[in-house]
């Protein structure tokens, strides 16, 4: 029941906002957050009761007739982690004076839709087609607001994404003539090494990888995430490319577990390391903040490809892979709710400054001390501060890391730390530079700030609950059954 | 050779035409039409993939994907074009900005 109720609550909810007009889009969307929320957790309950990953026969037909829907501790996750952005970010949106096109509202539970299809789905072929719903929605999220500039990134945004799925549903398409089946989990029991299984694997991994994406696929990120509006940029960054990574994690350790060779995971950790190092550099000479923030998630998303090359070396000591594991899960949700909370602050910057140029952030600290200090929490958790989310997550990959002795990664990790404060100090220092002239500037509403603020403390609360979530995420998940 | 295979590998020739058209030609329409050139040598794979041999029944579940595929892929190409024509309405140009700088 749970998991129908992910499904479809987003789904009426998006088809009753469209023919609604989005008039009054404050109902609709408490109770799709009160409904989503609540089946999130009950899926979590339901599956400690199971004590191992279940299925969900859709209306009770086996594969490859009826979709299978498959739930572990990474599903559960990845559902609460939508649920709670569609709860801030949409608090935000109701909060917001330039709340935008009341078309944020049916695409955007469109998009949840999907990424709940995502989540969900145990069928390769079912999943390519979330994936396309999730970025046709996210795209035209990004343009309802018209710009010249949105639109031009929206189509490189667009080619891309459609590459990157094509490859992958042609990845799927060899690896079904090969086995007969989609369901990744049944696959990843038959899949056997081999070039027709690695050409299928790896066009698979190409599509994922420009879609999440991986340097130096993100050519088209940066404006992608900055030129839109900041709730666009903020589910974009938190939740869209994440989507992609997720389908990876599954195929990489659960539907071609075989396929893999350790070559293959040192190369995406050094490009994942090379994204850590060049995004974060990159961050620091932006001189427009939403761009600063943008080019961080380049550099954020690095962390999570460290799991591949930890794992090639793990075989045989599962205990670091579930470190490596449960570290990169965190990094993800911890990522996903600073970024937003970050994008959303950098609206309210930019709304309260007039301008999105960092300079222009002067004198914010004495305005809006509640942003600033929303700011400065996210940028702990990019940073790896303890007690943050983002200090946990790169603990367990170290601890992972150094234990499968490949303790170069906990360099990377040192370098990444100190360059990701080094950007969030450059906007802290703006903030609280004295500013002389009073302007007549738009005064974002308190609510909105403190939107922001809930998505930030989220991510600093997610590093003090450890032990339940650990438990749940290797119950059975990727890792144990290696 | 087999007609599955005959049929797979022209499939994977039309998806890799269509790639490298993607990345090389500039206009904004040859773009699109080159993402549809991939789809259809994807779908030409799907139709491989469930063809058998002469008599035995043909797999139905890479004739679903293929619908279920062009559908997906109608959508996303109005999409594209939709986009791509106001981009040219309002900056004259068929071209993305990193394209024009090379002109």
């Amino acid at each position: 029941m749970n998991a129908e109720v992910l499904l479809t609550a987003p789904l009426l909810g998006a088809i009753i906002l469209w023919v609604t007009g989005s008039k009054k889009p404050l109902p609709v969307w408490a109770a799709v957050c009160v409904g989503t929320l609540f089946a999130g957790f009950g899926l979590g309950s339901e599956l400690t009761e199971h004590g191992e990953p279940y299925r969900i026969l859709l209306g009770g037909w086996q594969a490859p007739l009826g979709i299978n829907l498959v739930v572990d501790g990474l599903t559960v996750f990845m559902v609460i982690l939508t649920s709670l952005l569609g709860l801030f970010v949409g608090w935000y949106s109701l909060a917001f004076k330039h709340a935008g096109s009341s078309l944020f509202w049916p695409l955007w539970m469109g998009v949840w839709t999907g990424l709940n299809g995502v989540f969900l789905s145990g069928d390769l072929f079912n999943i390519y087609v979330m994936l396309e719903l999730i970025a046709l929605g996210s795209i035209a999220l990004m343009v309802v607001e018209g710009h010249l500039k949105t639109q031009v990134a929206a189509l490189r945004y667009l080619l891309a994404a459609l590459v990157g799925s094509l490859t992958y549903l042609l990845g799927v398409a060899l690896l079904y003539a090969e086995y007969g089946m989609l369901d990744y989990l049944s696959l990843g029991e038959v899949v056997e090494p081999g070039p027709r299984s690695s050409v299928a694997f790896g066009l698979m991994v190409s599509g994922l990888l420009l879609k999440t994406p991986l340097f130096p696929l993100h050519v088209w990120l940066p404006e992608a995430y900055s030129t839109p509006s900041p709730q666009t940029g903020a589910l974009l960054s938190a939740i869209v490319g994440k989507a992609s990574f997720y389908v990876l994690l599954r195929i990489w350790f659960q539907g071609c577990p075989a396929v893999p060779t350790p070559s293959l995971g040192r190369l995406l950790g050094t490009l994942g390391s090379v994204a850590i190092i060049w995004g974060s550099v990159l961050a620091l000479r932006q001189r427009s903040l939403k761009r600063l923030v943008a080019y961080s998630s380049v550099a954020q998303l690095g962390y999570l490809f460290l799991i591949f090359p930890i794992s090639a070396s793990a075989s045989g000591q599962p205990r670091w892979l579930e470190f490596a594991y449960t570290g990169t899960v965190y990094q993800l949700l911890a990522h996903a709710l600073a970024k937003a909370s970050m994008f959303l602050s950098a609206g309210i910057a930019v709304e309260a400054g007039g301008t999105d140029a960092l300079s222009e952030v002067r004198g914010l600290a004495e305005r809006r001390p509640v942003t600033v200090f929303t700011l400065a929490i996210s940028g702990a958790t990019l940073m790896g501060l303890p007690p943050s989310g983002g200090f946990t997550a790169k603990w367990l990959i170290l601890k992972g890391a150094l234990g499968v002795g490949q303790w170069w990664w906990a360099l990377v990790l040192l370098i990444g730390g100190l360059l990701a404060a080094a950007y969030v100090f450059a906007v802290l220092r703006f903030a609280f530079d004295q500013r002389d002239e009073p302007e007549a500037v738009a005064e974002p509403t308190r609510s909105s700030e403190w939107a922001a603020l809930s998505l930030a403390l989220c991510s600093i609360l997610l590093g003090l609950w450890l032990q339940e979530p650990m438990r749940l995420l290797v119950l059975g998940g990727i890792g144990i059954n290696q | 050779m087999s007609s599955s295979a005959l049929f797979g590998g022209t499939g994977i020739i039309i998806f890799l035409v269509g790639l490298l058209g993607t990345f090389s030609l500039p206009h904004l329409l040859k773009k699109i039409v080159c993402i549809n050139v991939m789809g259809s040598g994807v779908f030409l794979v799907l139709a491989a993939v469930g063809n058998k041999d002469v008599g035995a029944t043909n797999d139905p579940v890479p004739q679903a994907m293929i619908l279920t595929g062009i559908v997906v892929a109608m959508a996303s190409s109005v999409f594209a074009l939709a986009l791509a024509r106001q981009i040219a309405h309002r900056s004259g140009f068929w071209l993305l900005p990193e394209d024009r700088e090379k002109l």
